[in-house]
């Protein structure tokens, strides 16, 4: 990672910039939304703790602490994926987040959560992203 | 709908409040589908957009409207893989979507 960022900076014109978005290692939350309410039902974990997104926040680090780049300016924020049903969730969790999984007692809440409020209900996967321009030193610059 | 990712729809809206693309030459890692790559575009000068995915990439290519297609070239790669082609300019922002 520490090797694409410095890949990304060569091919960059001088005074260009990176920018990086990624979710943070938060576990996202997993609600049940209908017209009237909005309800928590559990985290979505994973089973590797959200490495990829640890990894991640590890190589900006170490970019930084290397002196090859520095943090100008970031932005946290608020991602969303909605699902019809709490099945099109799971069957889309098996194709893309291969890790990660839903506790038993969740999926119990989730479930229960549907089946009271009915077919205007949608399940929701709160995600907390993160927006950082990096910006070459002005050793490297 | 069985589901609706909105993440890479709100984070083009995000990104483009955050930074100024107008008129930049930018390379976007990890384009996927090309959601973003398509939103940037209509801003800036010129995107490059990679993702290792040729099958993703196939899709981005087919999916821009013809106004966007002379102002996106996507390619298969990596960024370990990618080489600025022969003769083209650098760039001005290098965007990496979920992608490092």
């Amino acid at each position: 990672m520490v090797h694409a960022l410095r890949k990304a900076f060569s091919s960059l014109n001088p005074g260009g910039v990176i920018l990086e978005v990624h979710d943070l290692v938060d576990p996202p939350r997993i609600e049940i939304h209908t017209n009237q309410s909005e309800i928590f039902a559990g985290q979505l974990l994973s089973d590797n703790n959200f490495e990829n997104q640890r990894l991640a926040d590890q190589a900006i680090g170490q970019v930084i602490e290397d002196g090859f780049l520095l943090s100008d300016q970031a932005l946290v924020y608020e991602n969303y994926l909605r699902a019809d049903t709490f099945d099109s969730l799971t069957d889309w969790l098996d194709e893309t987040w291969e890790s990660a999984y839903i506790p038993e007692g969740t999926r119990r809440k989730v479930i229960d959560l549907i089946a009271k409020s009915g077919d205007e209900s949608e399940v929701v996967l709160r995600m907390v992203s993160r927006l950082m321009e990096l910006k070459p030193t002005p050793k490297f610059t | 709908m069985p589901v609706i990712d909105d993440r890479e729809g709100i984070s083009a809206k995000i990104i483009q409040e955050f930074f100024d693309f107008s008129d930049k030459r930018v390379l976007e890692i990890g384009c996927g589908k090309g959601r973003i790559t398509m939103a940037i575009a209509e801003h800036s000068s010129h995107v490059t957009a990679i993702d290792p995915l040729a099958e993703d990439i196939q899709t981005a290519k087919q999916n821009t409207p013809g106004p966007l297609k002379g102002k996106i070239n996507f390619i298969a790669s990596g960024i370990e893989d990618f080489n600025l082609p022969e003769g083209s300019a650098k760039f001005d922002i290098a965007l990496f979507s979920w992608s490092l």
